[in-house]
């Protein structure tokens, strides 16, 4: 009997190993990159969408025929005529705008107090959980805060808007932009649920930026004899003022956004713009949501489009400011 | 003079006993404290004085409670939480840990430095150097006082001449002897009595530590001077007392050794753990 | 340094001796303790306040029918429930975490994994999608696919994807960076694959945190609501779960029944907010607390 002749695996199997091994990992990698070649798709693809949908009443009215008018008529609208702009959508600007800076002049002093609190007053301990409950927040959905905006904030803000509107109100000059009537719904409404809605976020940066105060500074405060709100104005709160600046615009950003709280709380006024901050409006995000999938009138959509693609500028570069601010006070401090 | 029985009473490094007087001096004299974080105790009966008009410095292994009982001198160690003394440290004859006495106006009397230079970033010189004012009395407050106390203070941390023309200048654009000189003028601006120093030196270039050696020289004249160093060549050439403190083992509270007149304690120490420590036998 | 001869100081009052300007510092240290704690109460106030006010509304009316029934025909009569929505959240949510994760971690591993122009892009890219308004992207996917396919379940997973996937590629990030060099070095020794290596021995590492990322990337689509009225419009009727077809959310329908008149349907409306606050806080707090798990066994 003999034994059968050696066989010599490796010669032949190797090269077919070798070769499959590359090829799987140069397959591998391609496909990871492919996926990070969808992303950047993605942000493309949405530029490219809007500007492509917007297209059609951007050219047949212009595209600065937009930013002219404050008023909203699509019943106006024609398929001839492109005199004058019946989709004017300054108020509706306006209305992003000033809601999100009622809900930023609310949000920002708050955050950074509760900021303050957590990293500088609060005993160690307690820190974590104060910072996670804060956070939570940020978890209820939009349309959860919308629905308790109407039924629970409302009522609530009646009393304080009756006040401000019989003492701010009566100022001449400024009065104008506190006056009454006011029926529950309005910018302001928006503002303080928007307030409500950014503050996890404005809070959660001001932290970082509160700890990253070198110890020893605070010590240098201490040891000159401050007391402990002293020492925070000494060596906390004046070099964290590019980070609180960073973290505001990042809040403001995140309030132009807001859809649907903001919908269900604004009135959804959009003729024009109403001068009192307890009047209604409508934000650029609230018409879309409103208006979209009713929109029958000629160029209707395409000019939501618009306003779409308007949203979408000012967001990304508001976004994009704060995080330069906010990474240059990181760079700053590391 | 050996103190290893921490309840005997603390004879003054100075010949001659020392004046118990209540004046404004600046003395503190340390009497059995003992120092911990939670249960840890960081060091253990010490009981020194440190007296008017010399400059006393701390040496020791490191973790043998030097930094923390400089802190002590001043009360920044209570601000660490749950940390707790025993014993007294007496600010000309007042307890500083005394139920009735504030920190926050003891740390007025007791000025300190740190081992890293640390002016306030978005300060001036100007500012940084008057920074302990904005929030004293009124009287202090004057933009015309300010403006002198500044000066003078400069003068005296011996930086007036290299920074009088750019006063407006960022704190943080000196060099790092400049900062640490700008940081001693701070101290000063809010005139204390002592003048705490933890390893104001050890970040600094042979330079720049030469010049600060040397102002310290001058310091002595109108102010108590504790220097913590783990430097002791820096020990002998600037101060008049040196007190040595050493652990007897890892994670052990630390313990005064032995204090005595510089020359004393270099030449004929005591105690066989000075003696270990200075020869280099021991870390 | 000529340094001119130290001035003596004026001799200082001893202490306990303290001035009246002190104690005013020190009335005044008191009270900014005092507001910024007040601050933080009624922060926490207003967060109690929202959740019990959701609660004791939606629990007047929850119970097991309102997980089985739809909604009557007549949005002004009683009874029902949205047994439709929830099962369209499910389902809609369900695509897209099934389109979003795999993608998502896919490019976090590009990004970190094998870095280049193409990855430092992504990075960017990511955190810029952040920030681009949720109503945006429904645009987007509306013009996209549903100009093309109509309304459809699909078209919503695909917003509610696009909205997930840079929170997904952050949290994975994150792990992936975590992870220590000496594992990969080790398996690479061993002569596995970078394929290998990054699939069976990084990842499985990162698993518990990217988890914890796919959770809060969850519970933020199921509360999405802009979106999806541009894509899948909403399904009051029935139940419907083809997802080429509209279909209902359970956010479609609280935002769908709260803003009409009608008693009933709101409170139906604050059934299914309080189901809905209750499922996306339970996916927050546990993913917070896995996070912390991981934390704490690290160190």
């Amino acid at each position: 009997m003999t034994a059968p002749a050696p066989v010599s695996v490796a010669p032949a199997t190797a090269g077919h190993l070798r070769g499959g091994r590359r090829l799987s990992d140069r397959a591998f990698r391609a496909a990871m990159l492919a996926a990070a070649g969808i992303v950047l798709l993605v942000l493309a693809g949405t530029a490219v969408f809007l500007v492509t949908s917007a297209w059609p009443a951007l050219r047949h009215y212009g595209f600065f025929t937009f930013l002219g008018a404050d008023r909203w008529a699509p019943s106006d609208a024609t398929a001839g005529s492109a005199h004058p702009n019946p989709y004017g959508i300054v108020q509706f600007m306006y209305g992003t705008g000033l809601t999100s800076l009622i809900g930023m002049a609310i949000a920002l002093p708050v955050a950074v107090a509760v900021a303050l609190f957590i990293t500088e007053v609060a005993p160690a301990w307690l820190r974590r959980p104060l910072s996670s409950t804060v956070d939570l927040l940020a978890a209820i959905p939009s349309v959860v805060y919308g629905f308790w905006g109407i039924f629970a904030l409302v009522p609530a803000l009646h009393p304080v808007v009756d006040f401000l509107t019989s003492t701010l109100g009566k100022v001449p000059g400024i009065g104008v932009a506190f006056a009454g009537p006011f029926f529950g719904v309005s910018y302001f409404t928006a503002g303080v649920v928007l307030a409500i809605m950014v503050l996890p976020i404005v809070t959660a940066i001001c932290r970082e930026v509160f700890v990253t105060t070198p110890a020893d500074e605070k010590e240098a405060a201490l040891a000159l004899g401050s007391t402990r709100w002293e020492m925070l104005r000494m060596a906390v709160l004046p070099r964290s003022r590019s980070g609180i600046a960073g973290a505001a615009i990042l809040g403001l950003g995140r309030a132009l956004g807001e859809t649907i709280a903001v919908t269900m709380v604004i009135g959804n006024s959009v003729l024009s713009i109403t001068t009192s901050i307890f009047g209604q409006g409508a934000t650029m995000a609230s018409v879309i949501a409103n208006e979209f999938t009713e929109a029958t009138e000629p160029f209707h959509l395409q000019s939501l489009f618009v306003v779409g693609l308007w949203l979408l500028i000012i967001a990304l570069v508001v976004n994009v400011a704060g995080k330069l601010v906010v990474r240059r006070t990181r760079a700053d401090i590391a | 003079m050996s103190l290893k029985d921490p309840a005997s009473p603390v004879p003054s490094a100075s010949p001659g006993p020392a004046p118990r007087s209540t004046a404004a001096a600046g003395r503190i004299e340390v009497s059995g404290l003992t120092a911990s974080y939670r249960s840890r105790h960081a060091f253990t009966g010490v009981s020194i004085t440190m007296e008017p008009g010399k400059v006393t410095a701390l040496i020791g292994p490191s973790g043998c409670g030097k930094s923390t009982l400089l802190r002590c001198m001043n009360g920044l160690h209570m601000t660490i939480p749950r940390a707790s003394v025993t014993g007294t440290v007496l600010l000309d004859g007042t307890d500083i840990y005394g139920r009735d006495v504030d920190l926050v106006q003891v740390r007025r009397h007791v000025g300190m430095v740190f081992q890293r230079p640390n002016p306030f970033p978005t300060m001036s010189i100007a500012q940084n150097v008057a920074a302990g004012l904005r929030f004293g009395p009124r009287q202090q407050r004057r933009a015309a006082r300010v403006d002198e106390v500044v000066e003078r203070s400069l003068h005296q941390a011996g930086l007036w001449e290299e920074v009088k023309d750019r006063l407006d200048k960022p704190g943080g654009s000196l060099s790092g002897g400049q900062q640490q000189r700008l940081c001693i003028a701070r101290s000063l601006a809010v005139q204390p009595q002592v003048l705490l120093m933890d390893e104001p030196c050890s970040a600094l270039d042979p330079l720049s530590t030469l010049v600060i050696e040397g102002l310290i020289g001058e310091l002595k004249k109108s102010y108590t001077v504790v220097i913590v160093t783990h430097n002791m060549q820096q020990a002998e050439r600037v101060s008049d007392v040196t007190a040595f403190m050493t652990v007897s083992g890892p994670g052990e509270p630390g313990q005064l050794v032995e204090v005595a007149s510089t020359r004393e304690l270099f030449s004929q120490p005591a105690e066989k753990a000075t003696v270990d420590y200075i020869t280099g036998k021991v870390g | 340094m000529t340094a001119p001869p130290l001035t003596p100081r004026t001799p200082r009052a001893p202490l306990g001796a303290g001035d009246s300007s002190l104690s005013r510092r020190h009335a005044r240290d008191r009270a900014m303790t005092v507001l910024l704690a007040v601050v933080m109460a009624v922060t926490l106030a207003v967060l109690a306040w929202v959740l019990v006010y959701v609660a004791a509304q939606g629990l007047k009316y929850l119970g097991p029918a309102f997980f089985t029934r739809t909604p009557p025909g007549n949005p002004a009569q009683a009874g029902g429930g949205y047994a439709n929505g929830i099962i369209g959240s499910l389902i809609v949510v369900g695509i897209a975490t099934l389109i979003s994760v795999p993608v998502g971690i896919a490019a976090a591993i590009a990004i970190i994994e094998y870095g280049g122009r193409l990855a430092a892009a992504t990075s960017f890219v990511t955190d810029v999608l952040v920030g681009v308004p949720s109503i945006v992207t429904g645009a987007f996917v509306y013009a996209l696919w549903v100009t093309r396919f109509g309304f459809s379940g699909l078209a919503g997973s695909i917003a509610l994807a696009i909205i997930m996937l840079p929170l997904v590629i952050r949290g994975t990030a994150e792990m992936l960076r975590l992870v220590p060099v000496a594992l990969r070095e080790a398996s690479s020794a061993l002569g596995v694959t970078r394929a290998r290596t990054i699939v069976s021995v990084v990842l499985p590492a990162a698993r518990a945190g990217i988890t914890t990322g796919v959770m809060l990337a969850v519970a933020r689509a199921m509360g999405e609501t802009a979106p999806l009225l541009l894509t899948t419009l909403g399904n009051s009727l029935f139940i419907q779960a083809n997802p080429t077809q509209r279909m209902s959310t359970l956010s479609l329908q609280i935002f769908g029944d709260a803003v009409t008149g009608f008693q009933a349907a709101q409170a139906r409306a604050w059934a299914g907010a309080l189901t809905l606050i209750l499922i996306v806080l339970i996916l927050y707090i546990a993913a917070r607390l896995i996070g912390r798990r991981l934390n704490l066994t690290r160190s």
